[in-house]
């Protein structure tokens, strides 16, 4: 068996792949913002620690 | 660069190569709603890598190999859990016989034979019918020509074997 002769049927692979919901610029700006805003809590958490350590001395 | 500036470049670059991500998503996952879960972590992956992106290397070599590490650790964290959901073989032998032509059972056919193909074999025929040469693919997957060249041979004769046994 040749593996190129896959490449037909990966064809309908590449349209199923094509025929996925297409993510406009707008969708990908708004999921970078998510996963910006999502890291907010973490640094919230740093900074509050920080803040507890120095006003506690300890 | 200014992050906005950075960003907006990023967007569309993800944009316009959207197909790449979908395609291994496609080719990882069966249902609608984990490969949305895994297009975005790709996404995210490949944003935290871009600033360091020098445009060495292809866009698509610098994508696909974001996007199969980004797989290939789901699939571990996955597989590491007890009752994980990751893509297994038995996975991709329970996808219903959507097709109603003949092509479509034979494309379901190539789904479960690859399906069957450890995760890294599975990448390297996709980045092989996707026609990089041998020297790209070996960049994606950080193994010598010769390494990817020995494991296609082995993947042919595997997937051979596989569609035999599918078809009888």
């Amino acid at each position: 068996m040749n593996l190129d002769e896959l490449k037909p049927l990966w064809e309908i692979h590449k349209e199923r792949a094509d025929a996925q919901p297409h993510w406009t610029e707008a969708d990908l700006t708004e999921l970078l913002r998510r996963t910006n805003t999502h890291s907010y809590p973490w640094l919230l958490n740093f900074c509050m620690t920080l803040l507890l350590i120095s006003a506690t001395g300890c | 660069m200014k992050r906005e500036k950075l960003q907006k470049e990023f967007v569309q670059l993800i944009a316009a190569q959207q197909k790449l991500i979908h395609s291994v998503c496609c080719l990882y996952y069966s249902s609608a709603e984990d490969r949305n879960d895994l297009f975005q972590e790709i996404v995210f992956q490949l944003w935290k890598s871009y600033p360091a992106f020098r445009h060495q290397s292809k866009v698509s070599t610098w994508i696909y190999r974001i996007a199969l590490n980004t797989v290939f650790s789901k699939l571990r964290k996955e597989k590491a859990k007890p009752s994980g959901e990751s893509l297994s073989n038995e996975h991709w032998q329970q996808i219903p016989e959507s097709g109603s032509s003949a092509y479509e059972e034979d494309v379901e056919q190539l789904y479960q034979a690859i399906g069957r193909l450890s995760e890294t074999d599975k990448a390297i025929v996709m980045l092989y019918l996707e026609e990089h040469s041998y020297e790209e693919i070996a960049r994606v997957m950080n193994m010598s020509k010769t390494n990817i060249s020995t494991r296609l041979n082995r993947i042919k004769i595997r997937l051979e074997k596989l569609i035999k046994l599918q078809s009888v």
